[in-house]
């Protein structure tokens, strides 16, 4: 054991050193930088806007890259016809699919190698405009009903994912997988599947 | 800071201190030859001194207010009450802030606001992962309270199950589902970390998984959830206080069926013969189901335990005399204690953390549900001593605690005689006896008055958590909720519903009773 009064000099020095690595911790905190929305911005680990563009942008042209578009075009001689249905979340994350189907959507239309019709939300809302213009508009500008284009196929699917962790290094795989059905047969015309792998490391002791 | 400072200290200071710190402040670096030495205590003791004085932490003395609201049935203007006291928690609480305030959200039923701050909750918890060495500094320089709260581990898991009972209530099933993946993660992680018998797995959160898996259709994980829940309250009775759950008895016999796992079936019907007729009642889509969660009591509060250790038989004597004039020490009589002590100069002391609880009369409840030719009964389940779960917790960190405490104390000690010595020498000779002393004493009060225990803790818990599920027939219904003590007498007056219940829905209810 120390006797008091080394003990009183160790603490001496000790105590002041601790002092200095409260004053260490000062400085700003918050800083705001405007950034191009195409900068890829990785700060947590979690699903972000760059991943559902990214994945999006990938299966999209994955799908049209198949040969179900020639077969369905050479078939029907028409494009065909697509609608986005349910894109299940099944993984740790409170994701907001509404964002990722959006990027679906607008990849899709974007190909001009399928057409995209509006979901069942929209359709809704287009239909009760139409009803509303059959009394208020003037007639050469009304829109008939029974001329909406039905979908061949439906496009459905998940977002999962497979967590590992320990001591502060985390693994976060993600899988999204997307259906095309076809919905007069059930036939699923499409498969596709996209992976992400990200591991978020955090330090236990910062100074 | 300058409120931390004792009144008398700024009005009255030593003039040999005053004229030696105005000199300080002038010419820190440039002192004469001569007294290098008792300048560099000097200095080394000012600046100890200058963060000892910051180390009295907030009181939050808006919890009365907030428990009475919660006691009145009023959770709307417990939200407003710690909302107004946002900055009373400051960043170090952040934490704490966001528990309290989603809970009491929860309380209130304003789910989806609750669901936003518990996020932010969840994903701060991630963050505090990484600790910071200043505050670590902090800790072992002042006390506990000094770093950022972090929350108990059960508490961590708790923010997701109060989020997935959120979205129950929402009935967002898919996003109940995030919170089931995430307790299941927690605990796995959890899990994988502990060693021994400490906390690590949670019978609640796990049966909580397994009800969530069942209703949005994934019986498959729901029957890994319930036999893990099953295995977990039998091991973790004699610490989780809760007694198997009749309702997970019958769900484990329910859900075998289900999957058709005949040699599990068998082994479940043997093993809980009596839950068999009441798992044969009809769980077809045509039911509605009906599941109340309700909250009995308040969590525990911590308190400090003042622990003096008196290093004379003298001192010893002071310390019986100081208990027996003012009783057991608390806060709110630090003061007094230390200025004795600290005037003596061989008592130490240890602040630890204890848990009061809060006792409910409430022993459980009666719903009952009529569509005016059929009754319904049902009894709730105590599925949840969130009590006894905080005792756990506590006392599995407890040894460290002390470690830590014994270990603070004692540089502390250290480091007040080294300001006693420091001013000593830094004074004229004239002066030195008596600035020494005065000095030495400042620092050892300081010492004492700063030693407190790290007492906070998510207290707008319920006490304990009781479940009721029942499948009816869809239709129209007067519900009607009796709590109950433990001789079976109702307290208060019943709870009253009209409930509308379609073909397949579930419905969850939440019931909060703070008596």
């Amino acid at each position: 054991m120390l006797p008091l009064p080394r003990l009183i000099k160790s603490c001496a020095v000790i105590v002041p050193c601790l002092c200095l690595l409260l004053l260490g911790g000062c400085g700003k905190e918050k800083k705001v930088t405007r950034v191009d929305p195409g900068v890829v911005t990785d700060f947590s680990g979690r699903w972000n806007d760059t991943d559902s563009k990214l994945v999006a942008e990938a299966m999209m042209k994955e799908m049209i890259r198949q040969p179900w578009v020639e077969n369905f075009s050479s078939q029907h001689n028409r494009v065909p016809t697509v609608i986005v249905g349910t894109i299940l979340n099944k993984s740790h994350e409170h994701i907001n699919v509404v964002t990722f189907i959006t990027d679906l959507e607008r990849e899709m239309t974007n190909s001009q190698r399928v057409l995209f019709v509006a979901s069942k939300s929209d359709r809704e809302e287009i239909r009760q405009e139409r009803q509303e213009q059959a009394v208020h508009a003037r007639e050469d500008t009304q829109k008939r009903p029974g001329q909406e284009l039905g979908a061949d196929f439906m496009m459905k699917g998940t977002i999962s994912t497979i967590v590992d962790e320990s001591d502060g290094v985390k693994g976060i795989y993600y899988q999204v997988d997307l259906d095309l059905i076809n919905l007069e047969t059930n036939v699923k015309s499409w498969y596709g599947q996209k992976k992400i792998k990200k591991v978020v490391e955090r330090k236990r002791l910062l100074f | 800071m300058n409120h931390f400072y004792p009144s008398w200290f700024l009005c009255n200071p030593p003039s040999a201190f005053l004229q030696r710190f105005n000199s300080f402040s002038r010419s820190p670096f440039s002192c004469r030859h001569h007294e290098a030495n008792g300048w560099s205590w000097w200095r080394l003791g000012a600046l100890s001194l200058v963060f000892l004085l910051a180390g009295c932490s907030g009181t939050f003395s808006h919890y009365g207010g907030v428990d009475r609201s919660l006691k009145a049935g009023n959770p709307d203007k417990a939200v407003t009450l710690i909302q107004e006291a946002e900055d009373d928690y400051g960043p170090k609480n952040r934490l704490l802030y966001l528990m309290d305030e989603g809970m009491a959200l929860h309380l209130a039923g304003r789910f989806d606001e609750s669901n936003t701050v518990l996020e932010e909750a969840y994903l701060l918890v991630e963050e505090l992962y990484t600790t910071r060495l200043r505050d670590q500094a902090s800790a072992i320089l002042i006390n506990e309270t000094q770093l950022p709260f972090e929350g108990e581990p059960f508490e961590h898991v708790l923010i997701n199950v109060i989020m997935g009972l959120n979205y129950a209530l929402l009935q967002n099933w898919n996003e109940a589902l995030v919170e089931a993946r995430r307790i299941d993660h927690r605990l796995n992680v959890l899990s994988d970390r502990v060693e021994g018998d400490a906390y690590k797995e949670d019978p609640f959160a796990r049966y909580l998984t397994g009800v969530l898996y069942e209703i949005a259709g994934d019986v498959n994980n729901a029957y890994v959830a319930y036999r893990k829940a099953e295995a977990i309250y039998d091991e973790a009775q004699a610490w989780s206080k809760v007694p198997l759950p009749d309702g997970l008895k019958t769900d484990l016999i329910r859900v075998a069926g289900t999957l058709h796992l005949s040699e599990d079936l068998e082994e479940y019907q043997a093993k809980y013969p009596e839950m068999v007729a009441e798992a044969a009642l009809p769980y077809d889509a045509d039911m509605a189901q009906l599941i109340v969660v309700s909250y009995y009591g308040r969590s525990p509060q911590k308190e400090d335990l003042f622990i003096d250790v008196p290093i004379s038989l003298d001192a010893l004597a002071l310390v019986a005399l100081a208990k027996s004039v003012g009783g057991q020490s608390t806060r709110s009589n630090r003061g007094g204690e230390a200025l004795i002590y600290g005037i003596h100069g061989q008592i130490a002391r240890v602040a630890l953390p204890r848990l009061v609880p809060q006792r409910t009369k409430i022993a459980y409840s009666t719903i009952q549900l009529t569509d005016g030719t059929t009754t319904f009964d049902a009894r709730s389940q105590r599925v949840y001593d969130i009590g006894a779960v905080a005792e756990k917790n506590l006392d599995d960190e407890y040894a460290s605690l002390v470690l830590r405490a014994v270990a603070r104390t004692a540089m502390k000690m250290a480091a007040a005689e080294g300001i006693g010595i420091g001013a000593r020498s830094a004074v004229h000779k004239n002066s030195q006896d008596w600035v020494g002393l005065v000095a030495v004493i400042l620092a050892r009060i300081l010492v004492l008055i700063t030693e407190e225990a790290d007492i906070r803790s998510w207290r707008t818990l319920p006490g304990e958590i009781q479940l009721t599920r029942l499948w009816i027939p869809a239709g129209s219904y007067n519900l009607l909720v009796n709590v109950l003590d433990g001789q079976g007498r109702v307290i208060g007056l019943p709870n009253t519903e009209q409930l509308d219940l379609r073909r397949g829905e579930v419905r969850f209810l939440l019931r909060q009773y703070s008596e």
